[in-house]
């Protein structure tokens, strides 16, 4: 072997070495992406919203209740809410998670959901004297 | 023509084996530079009856801090100072949680947070007799 030949057979090699770890900082294989939605509206008295979303592929849905206030001055009122993670059934969502929280800014619910059409409920489940202005948070893939 | 002299293997396998140790050692050019929690600084005035409202982002989950430094005059008005999430028509900021606030050194607001975007918001509580100046601090991830 003489010696240029052996330089590019050492130098080939070390490209090779110095190359990043693809299993540890490739792009995901799955090349997913999350979508975060900001769902608002009001609630009456005994009522619900939902909201419907596609979920691109399956994945995890994170939810929080990130407020509840009085609509006339948009300061927070003290209310739990339910809210829940189902399929579209008819003119409602029927749940198959639900879950009773106080407004916060972390995740409250994590479901793991196929590809597919999903819906985010938000409802009354007894606690409201007068109407709210409600907003989630959720991602979904 | 004067011959090259004679390069011997030993001698390309330890120099291109001493090059390759120092080109793979990327620790001192890759090493993330420590950037949480960060600092911001929201400032500005708001009159009687009205607010102020201003959004951040959290670049991962974590605590927050809002701290009302300076308001006035006078120097010991107080206000309402709140965190929450921004419409998502960027209108306004949907409370998660409220404090009646004066200035002070330390948080009057702590809150836990997923990464992502969020808001504060100072808004009379119907004492202001006059615009007030006012600087709030914002720790987040």
């Amino acid at each position: 072997m003489t010696a240029r030949l052996l330089i590019v057979a050492l130098l080939a090699a070390l490209a090779v070495a110095c190359g990043d770890d693809p299993s540890s900082t490739a792009p995901s294989s799955t090349t997913s992406t999350t979508t975060t939605v900001t769902y608002a509206g009001t609630i009456d008295v005994g009522g619900s919203r939902f909201y419907s979303f596609s979920n691109a592929a399956a994945g995890s849905v994170t939810a929080f209740l990130a407020s509840v206030t009085s609509p006339a001055t948009r300061l927070p009122v003290a209310v739990p809410l339910e809210i829940g993670i189902g399929v579209p059934a008819g003119t409602g969502c029927s749940t198959t998670t639900t879950q009773m929280v106080a407004p916060g800014l972390v995740p409250q619910m994590t479901v793991s959901l196929a590809a597919g059409v999903f819906c985010l409920r938000v409802a009354d489940a007894g606690e409201l004297r007068a109407p709210v202005a409600f907003a989630v948070r959720f991602s979904h893939p | 023509m004067t011959p090259r002299p004679r390069v011997g293997p030993r001698l390309i396998v330890s120099v291109v084996a001493a090059l390759a140790l120092a080109g793979c050692d990327d620790a001192a050019t890759t090493s993330p530079t420590p950037t949480s929690p960060v600092t911001e600084t929201f400032s500005g005035q708001f009159t009687p009856g009205g607010s102020a409202a201003r959004a951040f982002t959290a670049a991962a989950a974590g605590t927050v801090s809002i701290t009302l430094t300076q308001i006035g005059p006078p120097s010991d008005a107080a206000v309402g100072l709140g965190i929450g999430i921004p419409q998502s028509n960027g209108s306004g900021c949907l409370l998660t949680q409220t404090v009646a606030a004066s200035a002070s050194t330390a948080p009057q607001i702590t809150a836990a947070v997923d990464a992502g975007t969020y808001c504060v918001r100072l808004y009379d509580t119907g004492s202001l007799v006059t615009q007030v100046a006012f600087i709030v601090t914002i720790v987040r991830p």
